[in-house]
């Protein structure tokens, strides 16, 4: 019950505004006003953490052929055996009418694709995006979204991906690195000037808006709409540029590692920190791949060549290493999550959703079905393999999945992208 | 590509196919026709469609028992023209059904063309959105040109989001959106232009720094090279014997980069050491033939790490240099405050390291390989050891000293000053506040300004100015909001009707974005301003002026890449370890630069399209050349290549990039390469496969070939109705690799020969070819339909929207045009101006 009052106050507070907020690194956003509510309750908010995979994961070793709690764990999962009942792996769910292979893959946490944005209420937005939104000016960063290898897996409802931040120094510099005082200066200048802009050119659009048909008004509207964000970003960055940084005693190494094998574990660790000093509570990774060594021992092939295996034994044996790197990997950060505390009676873990997937099915046969899917932590009940076979001809929409984790993050809406309800059986 | 078939199905199937539908069959025109009312062509179709595309079958997801015989609404006529043009084409009813008679086919396609042409005539158009805002490079060109900066290094669409693609087309206004995150970025670009653009130089002191060996690279250290293998032995010069592209490159390490923006001139002394080495080249791997080749390129030293490559790395030059033999090369570039010049051994071993450790066992049984004992020594091993750097005898770049000397002088209507302040810039004391907004809206909006408009921002100022900014600064402070206006960023605003001049404007404005991607010129502008663009002499020789112009550069790039989908280049790379030529000799800007220096000759020389289809000739440098076993290139540069008689590479199906494009890097697909043919040359894409059939799963343990596997696919009822159009073509194109290399077998994990490629194949209209030679004749069969899918590709391109069946009259007439003047590139481009469509 004190949860349900709780998001009341949120509510109340962010006065569903549906702010779009598509600041990757910049320094940015946010009017603190709504922390008091959590603070006073005492409990901790939700967070929200979406780790993408361009290539999938082997389906055969990835899905546990039994049903229900007493599965055998699969070779993939084993790295995650220790915290079976944190999380729960999902069989049968998809995009409905997604297909495309590799040209559909950045459908995973939106189920639509972007050449279709434009005809959907709420375009292609994320699930990642959709919680960002609720949060709000809520924290320093309403969301972050990072990649490895090529782009991100977020985007937002006007149908734009949003660039990630590639690098982990970026990516600390925009945690820890004060603001100096020149630059905040400097800053704050053009924060006052860029609204003046936007006020004459706002007086421009209004006067273009009388000569124009019908038709185009759809087209001006984005205008104004970006105007009125943008000033609401302004506002909000204005106040978090005075605040002070979070302080931390984690250094990233001084010679930071050049390939995906050391990467890969320095990008988990970041986004624990960001967590934890609650910089944002959104978060997405995409993990494409690698350009030069991965560093992975055992693996002296492309990804994307490994991953058109033909069933061979031997690109099989590799792909198995890079795939139990990233569920390894993962469980690690799964681990630390359960380990690190959110407040007195809640770890982490419980105030965290970590969903592992893929808008790809099977990278093989480059199919965009059953996709492999594995959500941790968010205080569900965890510890099943739960199926959701296909009933007359129709899969079971993942967006379903995604309503369910809107729902937990504290979002009062029954429909997300393709999804006809929540999640049966998730609770 | 698979990417682009769903959202046809959301957008309305029919819609895009009759688009893309082409006709092959000579009709004679509707008005020489009398209607025969006897006819009824519904009967026809259920006489010999239905069968297939009816109540029980759909085949190829098409139902027409159900159509309506009155061509009222856009579905149905959608339909019936795609009825028209699959059977015009002969592609239906299919060979192995009952087919009607000559004669009743011919009845059939007089009486519908004439039924539809009227259809077209009395259906309105809808009103349709017309704004449209620019894209990436439309904003880059534009500032370049309104702000008057130079653009080689200075990009302030850097951090822009992609724009969405329409098959292929970044340029879709539909598609265009403006969201929060975009107007930040304007607001952030704008202030970066006028920043740079402002910026005086007529103070700065011309600097002349002569950089001695000791200045390039320390000598500390250094007695002996680094695993780099970069050394500054005795202070008299430097040798550079590594290759790599991330590595440690030639820069004065002390230079703090150049004082302003202008133009410098680099001088360098240096020379090749040792092509002629005593190794097996195959371990070096690196050409004998090929002269050692020093790059020149020009950074921002700030940005990114001196080790690896740089975001802002900018080449200048490649240079052969001569053997043992020292020379002074000099250059003169562009460089932006704070840019530094910086030397590279482009075509040197690499990656050296491993180079080193296979010499080293072979040649120098004795020696250390490495300068460091181990990966954790800080400092170098001893002395009395023996080191590679000793007795290496492989080639080198040897860098004597590096000059920088600039910038040059530029007299005042050259600068970006004279682009933001006009006749005024040369008095920058007494600059008339309100004829420099006037002018420079008048530029940034395209059209003169309204005096509204004019008002506005003259009221901003005053007001900026108010506030305690100094007058100059609140000038640039207008120009910088006038940057952010709706005016400046949609290209296409439906004209002021109050403004009958500003349709004049707007088709200048229509005119430099099709050829220039960018804003009007002076020239431009004042023929808009006298109302001449209606005159079609004028227009004609605008276009043929703007054609020669350097702009027109983004012409030949973008509507290329857009039409052959070579933006997507790259975007499915290549393996690494299949295809290490790939990266060693960058083979991918060559392979765009091969179809862009074709698409230019065509379009310089009015060449007729069906080149495009086949051609004698094609354009290649060393390394193109290399890849395509093309004898007798030498140079760098791309030349003109007569191609030998039974060469596979005239055309564009022969083009690396295109192979490229239509594979995922790994292994090809005679699938994703017909539809490309389908899509791109002969304008009838197919239509996307039923939602609940899967891909095939490849199992190459059985080692059967692709051709097996989609024979099996093809037995499969309702893959049959497409694959048999789509496969075959694809079947010819397997003599070419994922990276466009020509082959005659598939080969293993180890590169062994396993299956034979056979490339014969069947159209779906019937006729057999045994390879590629013989399928891009019966393509130049077609050169009908090829000129139509051409037409409306670059009719999309230039009006920036998705054509309607309103526009299709209009192809038609641009098509039928064409033909009568022979087919000539230029006069389509002439063409397609000349429409309504473009002039409406």
């Amino acid at each position: 019950m004190a949860r349900q009052a709780v998001q009341i106050d949120r509510r109340r507070f962010v006065g569903g505004s549906g702010v779009v907020i598509a600041l990757p690194f910049l320094e940015a956003l946010a009017v603190p006003k709504r922390l008091l509510a959590a603070e006073d309750s005492g409990e901790s908010p939700m967070r929200m953490v979406c780790v993408g995979l361009e290539y999938s994961l082997y389906p055969a070793d990835f899905f546990p052929q039994e049903v229900g709690r007493d599965y055998a764990v699969p070779k993939l999962l084993e790295p995650l055996a220790h915290l079976k009942n944190d999380f729960t792996v999902f069989s049968g769910l998809d995009h409905p009418g997604v297909k495309g292979g590799h040209f559909a893959t950045h459908t995973f946490l939106s189920g639509i694709k972007s050449d279709q944005a434009s005809a959907q209420p709420e375009g292609n937005i994320t699930v990642d995006q959709k919680a960002a939104e609720f949060v709000g000016a809520e924290t320093r960063f309403p969301s972050m979204q990072l990649a490895l290898g090529r782009g991100g897996i977020s985007w937002t409802r006007n149908g734009v991906s949003i660039p990630p931040i590639t690098h982990l120094q970026t990516m600390f510099d925009a945690l820890f690195l004060e603001t100096p005082e020149s630059k905040r200066k400097r800053l704050s200048d053009s924060h006052e000037v860029d609204r003046s802009i936007l006020d004459v050119v706002r007086d421009d659009a209004t006067a273009l808006k009388k000569r124009i048909s019908h038709n185009d008004l759809h087209k001006l509207d984005e205008y104004f709409t970006s105007i009125r964000e943008v000033e609401k970003h302004i506002m909000q960055s204005k106040a978090w540029l005075r605040k002070e940084k979070p302080k931390s005693d984690y250094r990233l190494p001084r010679r930071l590692p050049g390939n995906f094998y050391g990467e890969v574990p320095l990008f988990y660790e970041l986004m624990k920190l960001a967590l934890q000093t609650d910089s944002t509570r959104v978060i997405s990774f995409a993990i494409n791949g690698w350009r030069g060594n991965s560093g992975l021992p055992g693996v002296t092939k492309g990804y994307h060549d490994i991953t058109h295996h033909g069933r061979d034994e031997t690109k099989l044996k590799q792909l198995s290493i890079i795939e139990t790197f990233h569920t390894t990997e993962f469980a690690k950060f799964v681990a630390n999550l359960k380990q690190s505390q959110a407040s007195s009676d809640a770890s982490l873990l419980d105030q965290t959703m970590v969903l592992l997937g893929s808008g790809l099915g099977n990278a093989n046969s480059h199919s965009n079905r059953n996709l492999p899917l594995v959500l941790a932590g968010g205080g569900f009940q965890h510890g099943e393999h739960k199926v959701y076979p296909k009933a007359n001809r129709h899969q079971t929409p993942a967006c379903n999945l995604y309503v369910s984790m809107l729902q937990r993050f504290g979002l009062e809406i029954e429909q997300f992208g393709t999804s006809s309800g929540s999640l049966q059986g998730l609770s | 590509m698979p990417s682009s078939w769903l959202k046809r199905l959301a957008r309305g199937l029919a819609h895009l196919l009759v688009l893309c539908g082409a006709s092959s069959v000579a009709v004679t025109p509707a008005s020489s026709q009398e209607l025969d009312s006897e006819f009824d062509p519904k009967a026809f179709v259920q006489e010999h469609c239905i069968r297939c595309h009816g109540a029980e079958k759909q085949k190829a997801d098409r139902r027409f028992d159900t159509i309506q015989g009155n061509f009222s609404g856009e579905h149905t006529l959608n339909q019936w023209q795609e009825i028209l043009d699959a059977v015009n084409r002969g592609e239906m009813p299919p060979e192995d059904e009952p087919r009607p008679t000559a004669a009743q086919t011919k009845r059939f396609v007089t009486t519908l063309t004439l039924q539809l042409e009227t259809a077209y005539a009395t259906h309105t158009a809808q009103d349709r959105a017309r704004f449209r805002r620019m894209n990436r490079y439309e904003y880059r060109y534009t500032i370049r040109d309104l702000c008057g900066v130079n653009i080689q290094s200075f990009d302030p669409t850097t951090h822009f989001p992609a724009d969405e693609k329409v098959d292929g087309f970044e340029n879709i206004g539909e598609e265009l959106v403006i969201s929060d995150y975009l107007l930040q970025r304007y607001l952030e670009a704008a202030s970066q232009s006028i920043a740079k653009a402002s910026q005086t130089t007529s103070e700065i002191e011309p600097i002349h720094k002569v950089f001695s060996p000791n200045d390039l690279e320390d000598r500390r250290f250094h007695f002996r090279p680094q695993i780099s293998f970069q050394v500054n032995v005795d202070g008299s010069h430097v040798d550079v014997g590594h290759g790599d592209r991330f590595s440690d490159r030639v820069q004065a390490r002390r230079f703090e980069g150049v004082p302003a923006d202008g133009y410098y001139t680099i001088r360098i002394k240096a020379e090749a050491i040792n092509r002629e080495h005593p190794y097996d080249p195959e371990l070096l791997g690196i050409d004998r033939d090929e002269p050692i080749k020093m790059e020149v390129l020009v950074a921002d030293p700030d940005v990114g790490s001196r080790l690896s490559g740089n975001a802002t790395d900018r080449s200048v030059a490649v240079v052969p240099l001569k053997d043992h033999q020292a020379e002074v090369y000099e250059y003169r570039t562009w460089m932006d405050k704070g840019f530094v010049p910086i030397l590279r051994y482009i075509n040197g071993p690499q990656p050296i390291k491993s180079v080193l450790f296979r010499i080293a066992p072979k040649y120098h049984p004795d020696v250390l390989p490495s300068n460091w004992r181990s990966g954790t020594d800080r400092a170098p091993a001893e002395r009395k050891e023996q080191y590679m750097s000793d007795v290496y005898q492989g080639p080198r770049m040897r860098i004597h000293r590096m000059e920088i000397e600039g910038p040059e002088r530029a007299p005042i209507e050259e600068t970006s000053l004279a682009a933001l302040y006009g006749e005024q810039a040369s008095k920058p004391d007494s600059v008339d506040c309100d004829v420099a907004i006037k002018r420079f809206l008048l530029r940034a909006f395209r059209r003169p300004p309204l005096d509204s408009e004019v008002n506005r921002y003259r009221d901003f100022m005053k007001a900026r100015v108010n506030l305690g900014e100094s007058e100059e600064n609140a000038l640039l402070t207008t120009f910088r909001s006038v940057l952010c206006s709706p005016n400046f960023l949609y290209v296409e605003v439906p004209p002021d009707e109050t403004k009958p001049d500003h349709r004049q404007f707007r088709l200048a404005s229509r005119l430099s974005y099709f050829l220039w991607s960018s804003m009007p010129d002076d020239e431009l502008f004042e023929i808009a301003a006298k109302g001449q663009l209606d005159d079609a002499k004028i227009l004609r020789a605008q276009i043929a002026r703007m054609l020669k112009d350097p702009r027109a550069k983004a012409f030949t790039e973008h509507f290329t890449d857009s039409w052959l989908r070579l933006n997507e280049l790259g975007s499915m790379p290549p393996d690494t370890v299949k295809f290490p030529i790939y990266y060693k000799r960058q083979l991918e800007p060559l392979m765009k630069r091969e179809t862009h220096n074709f698409f230019h000759y065509v379009l310089a020389n009015n060449l007729s399209i069906k080149h495009f289809i086949d051609a004698d000739f094609t354009f290649l440098n060393r390394y193109l050349a290399d890849h395509y076993d093309v004898p007798g290139v030498a140079g760098d540069e791309f030349e003109r290549v007569s191609l030998p008689k039974r060469s596979l590479r005239g055309g564009l199906l022969g083009h690396a990039s295109v192979l490229t494009t239509t594979s995922n890097g790994v292994e090809t697909s005679p699938v994703t390469r017909g539809i490309w043919v389908l899509e791109n040359i002969l304008g009838t894409p197919p239509s996307p496969p039923p939602p609940d059939v899967e891909p095939l799963e490849p199992d190459i343990r059985g080692a059967t070939t692709i051709r097996e596997q989609l024979v099996k696919h093809r037995e499969v009822e309702t893959c049959a109705e497409c694959h048999r159009k789509i496969d075959p073509i694809g079947f010819a194109l397997e003599s070419f690799d994922p990276i466009g290399g020509f082959r005659t077998s598939y080969v293993d994990e180890d590169g062994k020969p396993t299956h034979k490629v056979d490339t014969s194949g069947r159209l779906a209209t019937g006729e057999p070819f045994v390879d590629l030679a013989q399928l891009k004749r019966l393509l130049l069969d077609r050169h009908d339909q090829f000129a139509k899918c051409l037409s409306e590709k670059m009719l999309t391109y230039a009006i920036g929207r998705e054509l309607t069946v309103h526009d299709r009259s209009e192809v038609a007439a641009i098509t039928e045009r064409l033909a009568s003047r022979g087919h000539g590139l230029r006069d389509l481009v002439e063409l397609i101006v000349l429409s309504n469509v473009f002039r409406e």
